[in-house]
């Protein structure tokens, strides 16, 4: 008989206990693998949000806030919109430290075609844009035309298609890499573009509160700082010298999300912790209860000639097949779990989330495996060092 | 495997249906438009429902068929998970917007519930098969 069966006909015939086993494993590694993709989702958020936004400032409105909070509307992709005379962008460039500057456009749409949830559309000045260019160039690479519109990953209408925004109809002619961010959800279109949805939604009697030609309003400026300047103390010089604005410094948009990333992955380690602690102490005590009650039948194999190292080998051998078949099952139903509610974890925690790629999942669901082998094999190992003292005779004495 | 397991396993495949019929109707409920208009996803809505009900009722079935009406009704809860994973967004479509409730809870939870009503719905067919 090769040495896998006997480890394996042990366990088919005690198909309760052996089902048992391989559960608290895969509950194991369900935890590891779950908890350490939603860790690194988080943190590839995180990351890709860092790599999105190449301002150090954004400038908007001072009464921006009391319509939208702007961290929510950067970071979540809130829809908002609010306006400010474009003659602040030349009291903008009168402060020192400023490297670049790019002005964008807001509006959202009330139902687009495509969907039934509102969509944020951002017009771009191309001549100057520094925040999204780069990003368009990857996926697109070239430039807008006037009435042509690029759409976040997560909104349904696709290149060829069109959308249909305060019934006008914008082509749709490239998609954007997914950030796990609010971006995701947005609708990107030259400035000329936005001006004329902005007569399209004034003509249909919506209420922008804006004043004045759209042509001379922007959203919201972003701004890059100036090597060797203080980006705080740039932010601060704005709110002093340029009146009813508002400075945003995107470094601490980030610390917030930062902090708040901080206290999940906190939570998730804890949890993992306290999961794998109390499944080891079960595990150790399944296999002590294990060890007592097959007692005589380790006497048995004893006296038919298997060594003690066998004994121990037979035992490893079957906590190991519990441990693959666990581990496996634990990071498949991770995988079913997790991967088809991205969008809703997503939105309840109020974090950028972007899932690793296929090639860090198979990496993580490995280690997720090795480890809890490593951990069944641990367990069994006590239980294995017990069988060596284990007198056959006096077994089988005690039985009668 | 005894037909103990077999009906078992058939009855979670059930217990699947019956949680997936009633969540969709409250908890897991599609999309509906402001103005009460139906949503794109209402059709999809539905289906899942009488699949839910279905996949309930063969589950439950098992507990009384006999000889070959077991691999039968086995067979049709395979086929009823299957239609469960593609319901909604296959043979039927759902909203177009990522941020919608149907595309945020109601398709990855039938998607789920498909598949581990299909996974045991396997294992009871091929209970029933080994054992004729």
């Amino acid at each position: 008989m090769k040495a896998w069966k006997l480890p394996l006909r042990n366990l088919t015939r005690k198909a309760g206990r052996t089902t048992a086993l391989i559960l608290l494993v895969a509950f194991q590694a369900l935890a590891v693998f779950g908890g350490s993709m939603v860790i690194g989702s988080l943190r590839n958020g995180l990351q890709s949000l860092e790599n999105r936004m190449g301002a150090d400032i954004i400038v908007i409105p001072a009464s921006a806030r009391s319509r939208v909070n702007p961290e929510s509307l950067f970071l979540q992709g809130t829809t908002g919109y609010f306006y400010m005379s474009r003659e602040k962008m030349d009291r903008l460039e009168a402060i020192e430290g400023i490297e670049k500057m790019s002005p964008q456009l807001f509006l959202a749409s009330l139902r687009a075609s495509c969907c039934s949830v509102p969509v944020q559309v951002i017009g771009l000045d191309q001549e100057t844009d520094f925040v999204v260019q780069p990003w368009i160039a990857e996926s697109y690479g070239k430039r807008l035309e006037s009435g042509e519109v690029l759409v976040g990953s997560r909104v349904s209408a696709g290149p060829g298609e069109s959308i249909r925004i305060y019934n006008e109809n914008c082509p749709v002619v490239g998609r954007l890499e997914a950030t796990g961010t609010g971006l995701d959800t947005a609708v990107y279109c030259t400035m000329e573009t936005l001006q004329k949805l902005l007569d399209a939604a004034r003509a249909m009697g919506h209420d922008l509160q804006l004043s004045g030609d759209p042509a001379e309003q922007v959203s919201a400026v972003y701004l890059k700082v100036r090597d060797g300047y203080d980006a705080e103390k740039v932010t601060a010089d704005i709110n002093l010298h340029v009146r009813k604005v508002e400075a945003l410094q995107t470094r601490s948009m980030f610390s917030s999300v930062s902090d708040s990333l901080k206290s999940v992955s906190a939570v998730v380690i804890w949890l993992i912790a306290a999961i794998w602690l109390l499944a080891l102490i079960i595990l150790l005590i399944v296999f002590a209860m294990m060890i007592h009650e097959r007692k005589r039948e380790f006497g048995v194999l004893r006296l038919l000639g298997m060594s003690r190292g066998m004994l121990g080998g037979m035992v490893t051998g079957e906590a190991l097949i519990c441990g693959l078949a666990g581990s496996l099952l634990g990071v498949g139903l991770a995988l079913l779990l997790l991967l088809p509610f991205t969008g809703l974890i997503e939105k309840s925690l109020g974090l950028p989330y972007l899932l690793p790629g296929a090639g860090t999942l198979l990496l993580l669901g490995g280690v997720t495996v090795l480890l809890c082998l490593l951990m069944s094999a641990l367990a069994s190992l006590g239980a294995a060092a017990r069988l060596s003292r284990v007198d056959p005779g006096t077994v089988l004495r005690e039985g009668n | 495997m005894t037909r103990k397991i077999q009906n078992l396993l058939s009855a979670g495949a059930g217990a699947i249906g019956l949680v997936t019929a009633v969540g969709v109707k409250t908890f897991l409920r599609p999309c509906v438009h402001a103005d009460g208009s139906a949503a794109p996803c209402a059709g999809a809505g539905q289906l899942i429902l009488v699949l839910g009900i279905l996949l309930a009722l063969a589950g439950a079935g098992m507990a009384l068929a006999r000889g070959r009406g077991r691999t039968i009704l086995a067979g049709g809860l395979l086929l009823l998970s299957l239609g469960l994973v593609l319901a909604p967004g296959t043979l039927l479509p759902v909203c177009g917007m990522a941020e919608m409730t149907c595309r945020l809870v109601t398709l990855p939870a039938a998607l789920v519930a498909g598949v581990l009503a299909g996974l045991l719905s396997l294992a009871a067919l091929i209970g029933t098969i080994r054992s004729r």
